[in-house]
């Protein structure tokens, strides 16, 4: 079992790479290394949800790499409105994160909209708050 | 792939054929993966034989691809339900009464039309979302409001269709209320315009809904005689302020005079939207000294809880009163409210808030409740997170949502027989003796309740569904009856309405059969079934 640590780098790298397939993130949680190898300029941004520290350290590491991240208090609509919904009606950007369910919960709808889908989704263990890691990908990415 | 029900394979490859044609084949989905996302993710059947899936999904881009969709259907009996841009979450989602229907998904038919800010007016299509109206508007720098439900992803025309609501005047907030003209498309794939909208050349049509001859705009609003694919709406005139200002009584009889007098305010324009709430409730469980009063045997007296009040002065009931308009205007309203309380509820008291000029800066913007000012987002889905006071937060929910009178006496009614009830079915209640109801309709209150959905627990489901449908009866033994529900409930709830032996349900068909004789419009939706399937069900 990971640590928590562990997961948040690890749940990380899951979140950064493009996918040729459906994600089955637990088996990518061994894979440190792809960390510093991953392709992570196919991003757009990285959303951080900073009510919770797993959240605001996974924000952190995101930058870490380089990312825009997005820190949300759970509440998407500036990201929404002034940001993702002019990026997506140009083109169909991939995004990361790590969310409660209610954002992602939002963000997956205004993505299959956009013919974009959730290619990744595990939940972090050990914390309180049920939150998760996911990215989201324009479909063709997971067919 | 699933086939909609009495349609032959033939049939149906020939009509997914003419669909690809009428729309283009990127905009006809029969996939599992994408048809999975018409399901309505608030499910009370979710994972059992009963969910309402789709068949497939239909994208038009214009009237006239509606019009050519609905025409194949027709021709091949195959059953459509349409949906804008599909939310209603608690209500249904995007998903059909019946099983096996093709969605008609109109979220490419998102073109603002035109928007007035002189006439105070917009006309647009079922795919645009508040959001968008609300951008358009902006960007225009156009001195309108747009009255928009939580959350603000959802469409205009659909939320109206819906009988939805919002968080401004009652006038705005009521949004088929406010609407204005209708396009539609009929089953047979005829294309009609209402209100002046009927006059090729109308200069009025966002303005003046009736036109000439019989109103029929009422007829598509939770109803199944056609698509709607575009609709006018009136506008509020932006206004040049906005304030709040709490007002709380201190004795549990005192909702009475405060409902009255609020009611009072409201019906005269002088207010926006109340939003009441008791001082003495709250999320969590309650204090030990209120948890012994609740438990008291025969119930606590209207006495008790002035006491238990007025030991922490507290009041017993609040009111928090919007006020728009010029600043003078405000200060005008807010002092005739004063002296109204003041001269009939003694002990009333007041705490006003910030005068707010628009264009709000951006601190009052991150603390002023954003619908109440005609802005749309999306912060409602943030506080369902789990906290100390939700351990554990449901996969989602369903509105109970019956209509009251606008009473406190209603209130206290409706307190006293939800309790009752829910313990007659031995489930945790949802309603306490502080209970409010929700304030959106503009001449009634919804006594709403939210009941938890789960994704896993197929059981608590079911006991859920059994709760829901068991208080529709108890409401309509009140003569309380829901405005709005989910698609599984919506033959118990047309079934409460039954005066006459069912005379409105009996209308209903005759109507349909006449427009639809075929069936193929969102059968089933609010209880009216078409003849071949009402047989069925017979």
């Amino acid at each position: 079992m990971p640590s928590r640590r562990e997961f948040l780098q690890v749940g990380f790298a899951a979140s950064v790479f493009p996918f040729a397939t459906p994600v089955d993130v637990p088996s990518l949680m061994v894979e440190r290394k792809d960390i510093a190898t991953g392709n992570l300029r196919s991003l757009y941004r990285v959303v951080a949800d900073v009510r919770f520290a797993d959240g605001a350290a996974f924000g952190l590491e995101a930058e870490r790499h380089g990312l825009h991240v997005v820190r949300i208090n759970g509440d998407i609509t500036d990201f929404w409105v002034n940001d993702l919904s002019l990026r997506w009606r140009e083109e169909a950007a991939s995004i990361a994160g790590m969310t409660a369910h209610g954002p992602l919960f939002c963000l997956e709808r205004f993505a299959w909209d956009h013919g974009l889908r959730v290619v990744a989704r595990a939940e972090v263990p050990g914390v309180d708050e049920p939150l998760v890691s996911w990215v989201i990908a324009p479909r063709s990415e997971h067919r | 792939m699933a086939i909609p029900p009495g349609v032959s394979a033939q049939n149906w490859t020939t009509a997914l054929q003419q669909f690809e044609q009428a729309v283009g084949k990127s905009w006809v989905f029969t996939g599992d993966d994408d048809i999975a996302l018409y399901r309505d993710a608030y499910s009370p059947f979710w994972g059992e034989p009963e969910e309402r899936l789709v068949a497939a999904a239909v994208a038009p881009d214009t009237t006239e691809q509606v019009s050519q969709v609905v025409r194949t259907a027709n021709r091949f009996r195959i059953p459509v339900f349409p949906i804008s841009t599909g939310k209603n979450l608690g209500y249904g989602g995007s998903a059909p009464n019946l099983s096996g229907s093709v969605v008609v998904d109109l979220k490419r038919m998102n073109r603002v039309i035109e928007v007035d800010d002189k006439r105070h007016f917009a006309i647009v299509e079922p795919g645009v979302a508040y959001f968008d109206l609300y951008r358009h508007i902006q960007t225009r720098g156009l001195k309108v409001w747009i009255d928009c439900p939580d959350p603000g992803w959802g469409s205009p025309v659909g939320n109206a269709l819906d009988h939805g609501v919002g968080y401004t005047f009652g006038a705005y907030r009521d949004h088929f209320h406010s609407h204005c003209g209708l396009e539609v498309v009929l089953p047979n794939g005829d294309i009609v315009r209402t209100g002046m909208g009927a006059l090729p050349g109308a200069k009025t049509w966002g303005e003046y809904r009736y036109g000439f001859g019989p109103t029929v705009d009422g007829l598509f609003a939770q109803g199944n005689l056609g698509i709607v694919t575009k609709m006018g709406f009136h506008l509020l005139p932006a206004p040049e302020a906005y304030q709040t200002s709490v007002v709380t009584v201190p004795r549990r009889r005192d909702i009475v005079p405060l409902i009255d007098l609020v009611n009072e305010l409201e019906h005269q324009s002088l207010i926006g939207m109340p939003e009441y709430s008791s001082p003495l409730g709250g999320l969590g469980p309650p204090p030990a000294e209120l948890a012994a009063l609740l438990k008291k045997p025969g119930g606590a007296t209207d006495e008790d809880f002035d006491q238990y009040a007025q030991q922490r002065n507290r009041g017993s009931w609040s009111c928090r009163l919007q006020f728009y308009g010029s600043p003078r205007v405000i200060a005008a309203h807010l002092e005739h409210a004063k002296d109204r309380f003041n001269a009939v509820v003694s002990g009333s008291a007041f705490q006003d808030g910030e005068l707010m000029r628009f264009p709000l800066t951006q601190e009052q913007l991150d603390r002023v409740h954003k619908v109440a000012v005609g802005i749309p987002n999306m912060a409602i889905f943030s506080i369902g997170a789990r906290t100390e006071l939700n351990p554990s937060p449901s996969d989602g929910h369903l509105w109970f949502s019956p209509i009251i009178p606008k009473t406190g006496e209603a209130v206290l009614e409706a307190q006293r027989v939800f309790m009752e009830a829910f313990t007659k079915l031995g489930v945790p209640s949802m309603v306490s003796p502080f209970s409010m109801p929700a304030t959106w309709m503009h001449r009634a209150f919804i006594f709403i309740m939210a009941f938890p959905i789960s994704r896993t627990n197929v059981a608590q489901n079911r006991r859920t569904r059994e709760t829901f449908r068991a208080l529709v009866k108890v409401a309509a033994e009140h003569g309380w009856g829901e405005y709005r529900t989910a698609p599984a409930f919506q033959d118990d709830v047309m079934a409460a309405y039954s005066y006459n032996n069912q005379a409105l349900l009996r209308l209903h068909e005759t109507i349909k059969d006449a427009v639809d004789p075929n069936g193929i419009v969102a059968a089933g939706r609010s209880g009216v079934w078409p003849r071949h399937l009402r047989r069925a069900r017979a």
